[in-house]
Protein backbone atom coordinates (compact mmCIF):
# COMPACT_ATOMS: atom_id res chain seq x y z
CA UNK A 1 0.00 0.00 0.00
CA UNK A 2 1.59 3.25 -1.00
CA UNK A 3 2.30 5.91 1.56
CA UNK A 4 -0.53 4.83 3.83
CA UNK A 5 1.48 4.42 7.00
CA UNK A 6 5.01 5.62 6.79
CA UNK A 7 7.40 2.88 7.76
CA UNK A 8 9.82 3.73 10.56
CA UNK A 9 12.78 3.56 8.19
CA UNK A 10 11.24 5.12 5.08
CA UNK A 11 12.81 8.52 5.73
CA UNK A 12 16.20 6.98 4.98
CA UNK A 13 15.15 6.89 1.32
CA UNK A 14 15.52 10.68 1.34
CA UNK A 15 19.16 10.75 2.35
CA UNK A 16 21.32 9.68 -0.64
CA UNK A 17 21.44 12.94 -2.55
CA UNK A 18 22.09 14.94 0.59
CA UNK A 19 24.80 12.52 1.66
CA UNK A 20 26.42 12.66 -1.77
CA UNK A 21 26.44 16.41 -2.36
CA UNK A 22 25.66 17.96 1.04
CA UNK A 23 29.08 18.01 2.70
CA UNK A 24 30.93 19.77 -0.10
CA UNK A 25 28.13 22.27 -0.67
CA UNK A 26 27.86 23.01 3.05
CA UNK A 27 31.63 23.45 3.23
CA UNK A 28 31.68 26.00 0.48
CA UNK A 29 28.66 28.00 1.58
CA UNK A 30 29.71 28.02 5.22
CA UNK A 31 33.19 28.97 4.05
CA UNK A 32 31.83 31.91 2.09
CA UNK A 33 29.91 32.99 5.18
CA UNK A 34 32.93 32.55 7.43
CA UNK A 35 31.09 29.88 9.47
CA UNK A 36 32.38 26.52 10.74
CA UNK A 37 30.62 23.79 8.69
CA UNK A 38 31.17 20.98 11.22
CA UNK A 39 27.72 20.93 12.75
CA UNK A 40 26.17 20.27 9.33
CA UNK A 41 28.95 18.40 7.59
CA UNK A 42 29.71 14.83 6.62
CA UNK A 43 30.07 13.48 10.15
CA UNK A 44 26.63 14.80 11.04
CA UNK A 45 24.96 13.15 8.07
CA UNK A 46 26.61 9.81 8.76
CA UNK A 47 25.60 10.04 12.36
CA UNK A 48 22.00 10.76 11.36
CA UNK A 49 21.84 7.84 8.96
CA UNK A 50 23.21 5.51 11.62
CA UNK A 51 21.16 6.62 14.57
CA UNK A 52 18.64 9.23 13.51
CA UNK A 53 14.94 9.20 12.78
CA UNK A 54 12.48 11.13 10.64
CA UNK A 55 12.22 14.01 13.11
CA UNK A 56 16.00 14.35 13.32
CA UNK A 57 16.20 14.37 9.52
CA UNK A 58 13.65 17.17 9.32
CA UNK A 59 15.59 19.12 11.93
CA UNK A 60 18.72 18.66 9.83
CA UNK A 61 16.93 19.86 6.69
CA UNK A 62 15.73 22.89 8.68
CA UNK A 63 19.32 23.71 9.64
CA UNK A 64 20.47 23.35 6.02
CA UNK A 65 17.62 25.58 4.87
CA UNK A 66 18.67 28.20 7.41
CA UNK A 67 22.23 28.03 6.03
CA UNK A 68 20.93 28.55 2.50
CA UNK A 69 18.85 31.50 3.66
CA UNK A 70 21.79 33.08 5.48
CA UNK A 71 23.83 32.61 2.34
CA UNK A 72 21.19 34.31 0.26
CA UNK A 73 20.98 37.26 2.65
CA UNK A 74 24.73 37.59 2.53
CA UNK A 75 24.56 37.64 -1.25
CA UNK A 76 26.24 34.28 -1.84
CA UNK A 77 25.16 33.58 -5.42
CA UNK A 78 27.56 30.76 -6.18
CA UNK A 79 26.30 27.70 -8.12
CA UNK A 80 26.75 25.69 -4.90
CA UNK A 81 24.15 27.83 -3.26
CA UNK A 82 21.56 27.18 -5.96
CA UNK A 83 22.31 23.46 -6.02
CA UNK A 84 21.87 23.08 -2.29
CA UNK A 85 18.63 25.06 -2.48
CA UNK A 86 17.40 22.73 -5.24
CA UNK A 87 18.34 19.64 -3.29
CA UNK A 88 16.48 20.95 -0.27
CA UNK A 89 13.48 21.91 -2.36
CA UNK A 90 13.36 18.32 -3.63
CA UNK A 91 13.74 16.99 -0.11
CA UNK A 92 10.59 18.85 0.89
CA UNK A 93 8.80 17.67 -2.23
CA UNK A 94 9.74 14.06 -1.59
CA UNK A 95 9.25 14.10 2.16
CA UNK A 96 5.41 13.92 2.22
CA UNK A 97 5.74 10.44 0.72
CA UNK A 98 7.55 9.18 3.81
CA UNK A 99 6.76 11.46 6.74
CA UNK A 100 4.44 14.21 7.85
CA UNK A 101 5.63 17.80 7.43
CA UNK A 102 4.80 20.27 10.20
CA UNK A 103 3.70 23.85 9.43
CA UNK A 104 7.27 25.15 9.87
CA UNK A 105 8.55 22.60 7.38
CA UNK A 106 5.79 23.56 4.96
CA UNK A 107 6.86 27.19 5.32
CA UNK A 108 10.51 26.28 4.62
CA UNK A 109 9.39 24.34 1.59
CA UNK A 110 7.45 27.35 0.27
CA UNK A 111 10.39 29.71 0.83
CA UNK A 112 12.72 27.39 -1.09
CA UNK A 113 10.23 27.09 -3.95
CA UNK A 114 9.99 30.87 -4.15
CA UNK A 115 13.72 31.35 -3.90
CA UNK A 116 14.26 29.10 -6.91
CA UNK A 117 11.28 30.24 -8.95
CA UNK A 118 10.32 33.78 -7.94
CA UNK A 119 7.58 33.96 -10.62
CA UNK B 1 -21.96 -1.85 -51.03
CA UNK B 2 -18.78 -3.05 -52.62
CA UNK B 3 -18.88 -6.48 -54.18
CA UNK B 4 -15.90 -7.66 -52.16
CA UNK B 5 -17.41 -6.73 -48.81
CA UNK B 6 -17.99 -9.76 -46.69
CA UNK B 7 -21.61 -10.71 -46.24
CA UNK B 8 -22.82 -10.28 -42.67
CA UNK B 9 -22.92 -13.63 -40.87
CA UNK B 10 -26.38 -14.91 -40.05
CA UNK B 11 -26.97 -14.62 -36.32
CA UNK B 12 -30.06 -16.82 -36.17
CA UNK B 13 -30.78 -20.41 -37.07
CA UNK B 14 -34.47 -20.91 -37.80
CA UNK B 15 -35.97 -18.82 -35.03
CA UNK B 16 -33.13 -19.36 -32.56
CA UNK B 17 -30.34 -16.83 -32.08
CA UNK B 18 -26.83 -18.13 -32.70
CA UNK B 19 -23.92 -17.88 -30.31
CA UNK B 20 -20.65 -16.26 -31.29
CA UNK B 21 -18.32 -18.30 -33.46
CA UNK B 22 -16.28 -20.60 -31.21
CA UNK B 23 -13.07 -19.20 -32.68
CA UNK B 24 -13.71 -15.98 -30.74
CA UNK B 25 -12.98 -17.90 -27.53
CA UNK B 26 -9.54 -19.10 -28.51
CA UNK B 27 -7.93 -16.54 -30.79
CA UNK B 28 -5.24 -14.29 -29.26
CA UNK B 29 -5.82 -11.70 -32.00
CA UNK B 30 -9.47 -11.38 -30.98
CA UNK B 31 -8.50 -11.08 -27.34
CA UNK B 32 -6.14 -8.26 -28.24
CA UNK B 33 -8.97 -6.47 -30.07
CA UNK B 34 -11.29 -7.01 -27.12
CA UNK B 35 -8.74 -5.40 -24.84
CA UNK B 36 -8.60 -2.32 -27.07
CA UNK B 37 -12.15 -2.14 -28.43
CA UNK B 38 -14.11 -3.42 -25.46
CA UNK B 39 -12.28 -2.96 -22.17
CA UNK B 40 -10.23 0.15 -22.92
CA UNK B 41 -13.43 1.89 -24.07
CA UNK B 42 -15.69 0.81 -21.24
CA UNK B 43 -16.58 2.27 -17.87
CA UNK B 44 -15.05 -0.11 -15.34
CA UNK B 45 -15.77 -0.05 -11.60
CA UNK B 46 -12.58 0.48 -9.63
CA UNK B 47 -13.87 0.81 -6.10
CA UNK B 48 -16.47 2.07 -3.66
CA UNK B 49 -17.14 5.76 -3.00
CA UNK B 50 -16.33 5.31 0.69
CA UNK B 51 -12.76 4.39 -0.23
CA UNK B 52 -12.08 7.78 -1.79
CA UNK B 53 -14.03 10.22 0.35
CA UNK B 54 -11.23 12.41 1.72
CA UNK B 55 -8.40 14.22 -0.06
CA UNK B 56 -5.47 11.82 -0.32
CA UNK B 57 -7.69 8.71 -0.39
CA UNK B 58 -6.93 6.34 -3.24
CA UNK B 59 -8.19 3.09 -4.74
CA UNK B 60 -6.07 1.14 -7.19
CA UNK B 61 -7.53 -1.19 -9.77
CA UNK B 62 -7.27 -2.51 -13.26
CA UNK B 63 -8.99 -2.28 -16.61
CA UNK B 64 -8.33 -5.65 -18.22
CA UNK B 65 -4.79 -5.62 -16.87
CA UNK B 66 -4.23 -1.89 -17.40
CA UNK B 67 -3.27 -0.52 -13.97
CA UNK B 68 -5.27 2.54 -12.87
CA UNK B 69 -5.55 4.49 -9.65
CA UNK B 70 -8.30 6.81 -8.49
CA UNK B 71 -7.45 9.56 -6.00
CA UNK B 72 -9.35 12.35 -4.30
CA UNK B 73 -7.13 15.37 -4.94
CA UNK B 74 -6.50 18.33 -2.67
CA UNK B 75 -9.35 20.32 -4.20
CA UNK B 76 -11.74 17.47 -3.42
CA UNK B 77 -12.07 16.32 -7.03
CA UNK B 78 -11.89 12.65 -8.01
CA UNK B 79 -9.17 11.92 -10.54
CA UNK B 80 -8.06 8.76 -12.30
CA UNK B 81 -4.53 8.14 -13.49
CA UNK B 82 -2.43 5.44 -14.97
CA UNK B 83 -1.01 3.53 -12.01
CA UNK B 84 2.23 3.00 -13.92
CA UNK B 85 5.31 4.91 -12.79
CA UNK B 86 6.91 6.83 -15.63
CA UNK B 87 10.38 5.84 -14.45
CA UNK B 88 10.46 2.10 -14.91
CA UNK B 89 6.81 1.07 -14.85
CA UNK B 90 6.31 -0.02 -11.26
CA UNK B 91 2.77 0.21 -9.89
CA UNK B 92 2.41 3.26 -7.73
CA UNK B 93 -0.45 2.16 -5.52
CA UNK B 94 -2.04 -1.10 -4.48
CA UNK B 95 -5.35 -1.72 -2.73
CA UNK B 96 -6.96 1.31 -1.16
CA UNK B 97 -6.10 3.73 1.62
CA UNK B 98 -4.76 7.22 2.08
CA UNK B 99 -1.56 8.39 0.45
CA UNK B 100 -1.55 11.86 1.99
CA UNK B 101 -0.47 14.55 -0.42
CA UNK B 102 1.60 12.53 -2.84
CA UNK B 103 1.76 9.18 -4.59
CA UNK B 104 5.20 7.73 -4.04
CA UNK B 105 6.47 4.92 -6.18
CA UNK B 106 7.54 1.98 -4.02
CA UNK B 107 10.43 1.13 -6.39
CA UNK B 108 12.75 4.17 -6.57
CA UNK B 109 10.59 6.75 -4.88
CA UNK B 110 9.49 9.01 -7.72
CA UNK B 111 6.89 11.18 -6.07
CA UNK B 112 3.79 12.45 -7.85
CA UNK B 113 1.36 15.15 -6.81
CA UNK B 114 -2.31 14.27 -6.73
CA UNK B 115 -2.76 16.07 -10.05
CA UNK B 116 -0.50 13.49 -11.69
CA UNK B 117 2.53 15.75 -12.12
CA UNK B 118 5.95 14.68 -10.90
CA UNK B 119 6.93 16.57 -7.75
CA UNK B 120 10.45 15.18 -7.50
CA UNK B 121 12.54 12.07 -7.76
CA UNK B 122 15.30 10.89 -5.42
CA UNK B 123 18.77 11.76 -6.66
CA UNK B 124 17.20 13.93 -9.32
CA UNK B 125 20.54 15.32 -10.44
CA UNK B 126 21.45 11.86 -11.64
CA UNK B 127 19.09 12.25 -14.61
CA UNK B 128 21.19 15.05 -16.08
CA UNK B 129 20.65 18.76 -16.40
CA UNK B 130 18.47 18.54 -19.48
CA UNK B 131 15.94 16.06 -18.23
CA UNK B 132 12.60 17.89 -18.20
CA UNK B 133 10.92 16.66 -15.06
CA UNK B 134 8.06 19.12 -15.46
CA UNK B 135 7.00 17.24 -18.58
CA UNK B 136 6.53 14.01 -16.63
CA UNK B 137 2.95 13.29 -15.67
CA UNK B 138 0.72 10.32 -15.23
CA UNK B 139 -1.74 9.83 -18.09
CA UNK B 140 -5.17 10.86 -16.84
CA UNK B 141 -8.43 9.02 -17.47
CA UNK B 142 -12.07 9.87 -17.00
CA UNK B 143 -13.68 9.07 -13.69
CA UNK B 144 -17.24 9.31 -12.40
CA UNK B 145 -19.49 7.66 -9.83
CA UNK B 146 -22.76 5.82 -10.20
CA UNK B 147 -24.79 4.17 -7.48
CA UNK B 148 -21.94 4.16 -4.97
CA UNK B 149 -19.26 2.83 -7.29
CA UNK B 150 -16.34 4.68 -8.83
CA UNK B 151 -15.94 4.00 -12.53
CA UNK B 152 -12.99 4.80 -14.79
CA UNK B 153 -12.91 4.98 -18.58
CA UNK B 154 -9.66 5.19 -20.57
CA UNK B 155 -11.42 6.41 -23.69
CA UNK B 156 -11.69 10.21 -23.90
CA UNK B 157 -14.45 9.83 -26.51
CA UNK B 158 -16.73 7.52 -24.53
CA UNK B 159 -20.23 8.65 -23.61
CA UNK B 160 -20.61 9.98 -20.06
CA UNK B 161 -21.06 7.20 -17.50
CA UNK B 162 -24.77 7.66 -16.93
CA UNK B 163 -25.64 7.72 -20.62
CA UNK B 164 -23.30 4.83 -21.29
CA UNK B 165 -25.27 2.51 -19.02
CA UNK B 166 -28.46 4.16 -20.20
CA UNK B 167 -31.73 2.81 -18.91
CA UNK B 168 -30.21 0.72 -16.11
CA UNK B 169 -28.46 3.66 -14.41
CA UNK B 170 -31.46 4.72 -12.36
CA UNK B 171 -32.32 1.18 -11.30
CA UNK B 172 -28.72 0.64 -10.35
CA UNK B 173 -28.70 3.74 -8.17
CA UNK B 174 -31.74 2.45 -6.32
CA UNK B 175 -29.65 -0.39 -4.88
CA UNK B 176 -28.16 1.91 -2.25
CA UNK B 177 -24.63 0.54 -2.63
CA UNK B 178 -23.28 3.93 -1.55
CA UNK B 179 -24.70 3.31 1.93
CA UNK B 180 -22.81 0.01 2.28
CA UNK B 181 -19.14 -0.49 3.16
CA UNK B 182 -16.50 -2.73 1.61
CA UNK B 183 -15.84 -5.92 3.52
CA UNK B 184 -12.32 -6.04 4.91
CA UNK B 185 -10.20 -8.59 6.71
CA UNK B 186 -11.03 -6.78 9.93
CA UNK B 187 -14.63 -7.87 9.64
CA UNK B 188 -13.85 -11.36 10.87
CA UNK B 189 -12.04 -11.25 14.16
CA UNK B 190 -11.88 -14.50 16.17
CA UNK B 191 -13.76 -12.91 19.07
CA UNK B 192 -16.65 -12.04 16.82
CA UNK B 193 -16.77 -15.53 15.41
CA UNK B 194 -17.03 -16.83 18.95
CA UNK B 195 -19.81 -14.40 19.63
CA UNK B 196 -21.57 -15.70 16.53
CA UNK B 197 -21.48 -19.30 17.77
CA UNK B 198 -24.62 -19.23 19.94
CA UNK B 199 -26.77 -18.20 17.00
CA UNK B 200 -25.53 -21.14 15.00
CA UNK B 201 -25.81 -23.58 17.89
CA UNK B 202 -29.32 -22.43 18.65
CA UNK B 203 -30.24 -23.47 15.17
CA UNK B 204 -29.57 -27.00 16.51
CA UNK B 205 -26.89 -28.60 14.36
CA UNK B 206 -23.37 -27.70 13.52
CA UNK B 207 -22.08 -30.14 10.98
CA UNK B 208 -20.74 -27.60 8.56
CA UNK B 209 -17.97 -25.82 10.37
CA UNK B 210 -17.05 -23.92 7.23
CA UNK B 211 -19.88 -21.58 8.03
CA UNK B 212 -17.85 -20.20 10.91
CA UNK B 213 -14.42 -20.29 9.43
CA UNK B 214 -13.66 -16.99 7.84
CA UNK B 215 -12.09 -16.89 4.45
CA UNK B 216 -9.24 -14.44 4.25
CA UNK B 217 -11.54 -11.59 3.43
CA UNK B 218 -10.17 -8.36 2.07
CA UNK B 219 -11.94 -5.62 0.21
CA UNK B 220 -10.45 -6.96 -3.03
CA UNK B 221 -9.95 -10.62 -3.75
CA UNK B 222 -8.43 -11.95 -6.98
CA UNK B 223 -9.11 -15.44 -8.31
CA UNK B 224 -7.89 -16.76 -11.67
CA UNK B 225 -9.64 -19.22 -13.94
CA UNK B 226 -8.39 -21.17 -16.95
CA UNK B 227 -11.13 -20.01 -19.30
CA UNK B 228 -11.67 -17.32 -21.86
CA UNK B 229 -13.42 -14.41 -20.14
CA UNK B 230 -16.47 -14.86 -22.38
CA UNK B 231 -16.82 -18.50 -21.33
CA UNK B 232 -17.21 -17.33 -17.74
CA UNK B 233 -19.47 -14.44 -18.73
CA UNK B 234 -21.79 -16.63 -20.81
CA UNK B 235 -22.10 -19.00 -17.89
CA UNK B 236 -23.06 -16.23 -15.49
CA UNK B 237 -25.59 -14.76 -17.86
CA UNK B 238 -28.07 -17.59 -18.15
CA UNK B 239 -30.26 -19.61 -15.81
CA UNK B 240 -30.98 -22.33 -18.37
CA UNK B 241 -28.21 -24.46 -16.85
CA UNK B 242 -29.34 -24.04 -13.24
CA UNK B 243 -31.64 -27.11 -12.99
CA UNK B 244 -29.00 -29.35 -14.55
CA UNK B 245 -25.74 -27.79 -13.39
CA UNK B 246 -26.80 -26.63 -9.93
CA UNK B 247 -29.70 -28.85 -8.91
CA UNK B 248 -29.14 -27.84 -5.29
CA UNK B 249 -29.85 -24.23 -6.17
CA UNK B 250 -33.36 -25.24 -7.21
CA UNK B 251 -34.12 -25.72 -3.53
CA UNK B 252 -33.48 -22.03 -2.98
CA UNK B 253 -34.39 -20.36 -6.26
CA UNK B 254 -37.88 -20.24 -7.70
CA UNK B 255 -36.64 -21.27 -11.11
CA UNK B 256 -39.76 -20.67 -13.22
CA UNK B 257 -39.58 -17.03 -12.17
CA UNK B 258 -35.86 -16.70 -13.00
CA UNK B 259 -35.80 -14.04 -15.70
CA UNK B 260 -33.36 -11.71 -17.47
CA UNK B 261 -34.40 -8.24 -18.62
CA UNK B 262 -32.15 -6.65 -21.22
CA UNK B 263 -30.87 -3.08 -21.12
CA UNK B 264 -28.67 -1.03 -23.43
CA UNK B 265 -25.36 -2.24 -21.99
CA UNK B 266 -26.62 -4.39 -19.18
CA UNK B 267 -28.86 -7.24 -18.14
CA UNK B 268 -30.93 -7.45 -14.98
CA UNK B 269 -31.64 -10.97 -13.78
CA UNK B 270 -34.29 -11.68 -11.16
CA UNK B 271 -33.85 -14.88 -9.15
CA UNK B 272 -36.74 -15.04 -6.69
CA UNK B 273 -36.13 -17.17 -3.58
CA UNK B 274 -38.51 -19.93 -2.53
CA UNK B 275 -40.05 -19.55 0.90
CA UNK B 276 -40.14 -23.24 1.91
CA UNK B 277 -37.19 -24.42 4.04
CA UNK B 278 -34.42 -26.28 2.24
CA UNK B 279 -33.50 -29.78 3.45
CA UNK B 280 -29.80 -28.88 3.30
CA UNK B 281 -28.47 -27.66 6.65
CA UNK B 282 -26.36 -24.81 5.37
CA UNK B 283 -29.12 -23.60 3.08
CA UNK B 284 -31.72 -23.89 5.83
CA UNK B 285 -29.45 -22.05 8.23
CA UNK B 286 -29.04 -19.33 5.67
CA UNK B 287 -32.78 -19.11 5.18
CA UNK B 288 -33.25 -18.81 8.94
CA UNK B 289 -30.50 -16.31 9.75
CA UNK B 290 -30.64 -14.16 6.65
CA UNK B 291 -32.45 -10.86 7.04
CA UNK B 292 -32.22 -7.99 4.59
CA UNK B 293 -29.76 -5.22 5.29
CA UNK B 294 -31.64 -2.15 6.48
CA UNK B 295 -30.33 -0.31 3.41
CA UNK B 296 -31.71 -2.96 1.07
CA UNK B 297 -34.47 -2.01 -1.41
CA UNK B 298 -37.88 -3.34 -0.41
CA UNK B 299 -38.77 -4.85 -3.78
CA UNK B 300 -35.65 -7.05 -3.94
CA UNK B 301 -35.89 -8.57 -0.45
CA UNK B 302 -37.37 -11.89 -1.54
CA UNK B 303 -34.89 -12.61 -4.28
CA UNK B 304 -31.31 -12.86 -5.41
CA UNK B 305 -30.70 -10.40 -8.20
CA UNK B 306 -27.87 -10.44 -10.69
CA UNK B 307 -26.79 -7.54 -12.86
CA UNK B 308 -24.44 -7.67 -15.80
CA UNK B 309 -22.76 -4.38 -16.65
CA UNK B 310 -20.94 -4.39 -19.96
CA UNK B 311 -18.45 -5.69 -20.61
CA UNK B 312 -17.62 -8.04 -17.76
CA UNK B 313 -18.88 -6.75 -14.44
CA UNK B 314 -21.32 -8.94 -12.57
CA UNK B 315 -23.12 -7.71 -9.51
CA UNK B 316 -24.67 -10.18 -7.10
CA UNK B 317 -27.38 -8.53 -5.10
CA UNK B 318 -28.19 -10.57 -2.03
CA UNK B 319 -30.32 -9.24 0.81
CA UNK B 320 -27.32 -9.81 3.11
CA UNK B 321 -24.57 -8.36 0.92
CA UNK B 322 -23.77 -7.09 -2.53
CA UNK B 323 -20.68 -8.10 -4.43
CA UNK B 324 -19.08 -7.29 -7.73
CA UNK B 325 -17.31 -9.95 -9.72
CA UNK B 326 -15.22 -8.45 -12.47
CA UNK B 327 -13.31 -10.14 -15.25
CA UNK B 328 -9.87 -9.16 -16.43
CA UNK B 329 -8.70 -11.22 -19.39
CA UNK B 330 -5.14 -12.38 -18.94
CA UNK B 331 -4.81 -14.60 -22.01
CA UNK B 332 -7.25 -16.37 -24.32
CA UNK B 333 -7.63 -19.18 -21.80
CA UNK B 334 -6.84 -17.24 -18.65
CA UNK B 335 -9.02 -14.78 -16.76
CA UNK B 336 -8.24 -12.99 -13.53
CA UNK B 337 -11.39 -12.13 -11.65
CA UNK B 338 -11.80 -9.54 -8.93
CA UNK B 339 -14.30 -9.79 -6.08
CA UNK B 340 -15.35 -6.78 -4.09
CA UNK B 341 -17.93 -7.42 -1.37
CA UNK B 342 -20.05 -4.78 0.34
CA UNK B 343 -22.04 -5.15 3.55
CA UNK B 344 -24.22 -3.03 5.77
CA UNK B 345 -22.27 -0.77 8.13
CA UNK B 346 -24.64 -1.93 10.88
CA UNK B 347 -24.09 -5.63 10.21
CA UNK B 348 -24.32 -7.74 13.37
CA UNK B 349 -22.86 -11.15 14.13
CA UNK B 350 -25.98 -12.97 12.97
CA UNK B 351 -25.80 -11.12 9.65
CA UNK B 352 -22.13 -12.00 9.29
CA UNK B 353 -22.86 -15.64 9.81
CA UNK B 354 -25.66 -15.42 7.22
CA UNK B 355 -23.30 -13.71 4.80
CA UNK B 356 -20.73 -16.40 5.42
CA UNK B 357 -23.34 -19.12 4.79
CA UNK B 358 -24.30 -17.37 1.57
CA UNK B 359 -20.70 -17.46 0.46
CA UNK B 360 -20.45 -21.18 1.30
CA UNK B 361 -23.55 -21.86 -0.82
CA UNK B 362 -22.39 -19.74 -3.71
CA UNK B 363 -18.82 -21.05 -3.68
CA UNK B 364 -20.27 -24.49 -4.22
CA UNK B 365 -22.21 -23.13 -7.17
CA UNK B 366 -19.01 -21.58 -8.47
CA UNK B 367 -17.16 -24.89 -8.11
CA UNK B 368 -19.87 -26.52 -10.21
CA UNK B 369 -19.61 -23.75 -12.81
CA UNK B 370 -15.84 -24.12 -13.06
CA UNK B 371 -16.19 -27.79 -14.00
CA UNK B 372 -18.82 -26.88 -16.59
CA UNK B 373 -16.67 -24.08 -18.00
CA UNK B 374 -13.64 -26.40 -18.21
CA UNK B 375 -15.70 -28.60 -20.50
CA UNK B 376 -17.09 -25.69 -22.50
CA UNK B 377 -13.66 -24.16 -23.09
CA UNK B 378 -12.34 -27.47 -24.44
CA UNK B 379 -15.49 -27.93 -26.51
CA UNK B 380 -15.24 -24.48 -28.06
CA UNK B 381 -11.78 -25.42 -29.28
CA UNK B 382 -12.96 -28.73 -30.74
CA UNK B 383 -12.55 -29.27 -34.49
CA UNK B 384 -16.17 -30.35 -34.69
CA UNK B 385 -17.87 -27.37 -33.07
CA UNK B 386 -18.46 -23.95 -34.61
CA UNK B 387 -21.36 -22.30 -32.88
CA UNK B 388 -24.52 -23.06 -30.94
CA UNK B 389 -28.11 -21.85 -30.56
CA UNK B 390 -29.73 -20.00 -27.70
CA UNK B 391 -32.86 -20.74 -25.71
CA UNK B 392 -35.22 -17.97 -24.55
CA UNK B 393 -33.70 -18.45 -21.09
CA UNK B 394 -30.34 -17.54 -22.60
CA UNK B 395 -31.49 -14.16 -23.87
CA UNK B 396 -28.84 -12.31 -21.87
CA UNK B 397 -26.12 -14.39 -23.55
CA UNK B 398 -27.55 -13.43 -26.94
CA UNK B 399 -27.58 -9.78 -25.94
CA UNK B 400 -23.97 -10.01 -24.72
CA UNK B 401 -22.91 -11.59 -28.01
CA UNK B 402 -24.71 -8.88 -29.98
CA UNK B 403 -22.86 -6.23 -27.99
CA UNK B 404 -19.60 -8.00 -28.82
CA UNK B 405 -20.50 -8.12 -32.51
CA UNK B 406 -21.13 -4.39 -32.36
CA UNK B 407 -17.92 -3.57 -30.47
CA UNK B 408 -15.55 -5.92 -32.32
CA UNK B 409 -16.65 -6.15 -35.95
CA UNK B 410 -15.64 -9.48 -37.46
CA UNK B 411 -15.50 -11.24 -34.09
CA UNK B 412 -18.05 -13.66 -35.45
CA UNK B 413 -16.31 -14.50 -38.73
CA UNK B 414 -14.29 -17.48 -37.62
CA UNK B 415 -10.72 -18.24 -38.68
S1 LIG C 1 9.76 2.62 -11.26
FE1 LIG C 1 8.85 4.14 -10.10
S2 LIG C 1 10.51 5.17 -9.28
FE2 LIG C 1 11.42 3.67 -10.49
FE1 LIG D 1 -23.89 -21.50 -12.93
Amino acid sequence: MTGRSHGRHDWLGLTPEVERFGPILVDRIAGALGEAPDALGEARIRELIRTGDAAAWLAYLAALTALVERGREAGVAAPEHVILAEILRDQYRLAPGVLRLGPDDEARSRRLEEMLDPS
Amino acid sequence: MSATRRRARPTRSGGAPLTLHAHAYADPAILERERREVFAKAWIAIGHVSEVREPGDFAAGSIAGEPVVVVRDETGALRAFSNVCRHRAAQLATGSGSCGKVLRCPYHGWTYRLDGTLAAMPEGRGFGEDFDRDAVRLPEFRVDTLGGLVFVNMDPAAEPLREWFGDIAERFEGLGIERLVPVTARDWQPREIMRGLPDVIRSRRLDDARALVPAAETSRMWVSYDHNWKTLADNYLEGYHVPIGHPGLLRLLDYPKYKATLHRRAAWIDGPLRDNPSRDLVERLYQRLQRPMPEFPEELREQWTYIHLWPAQFIDIYPDSIDIWQMHPDGVRRTRTLFMVFRSPSEGVRDRVARRLNSVINSEVMDEDVVLCDGVQAGLESLTYTRGVLNDNENAVGHFHDLLREAVPGIDDGP
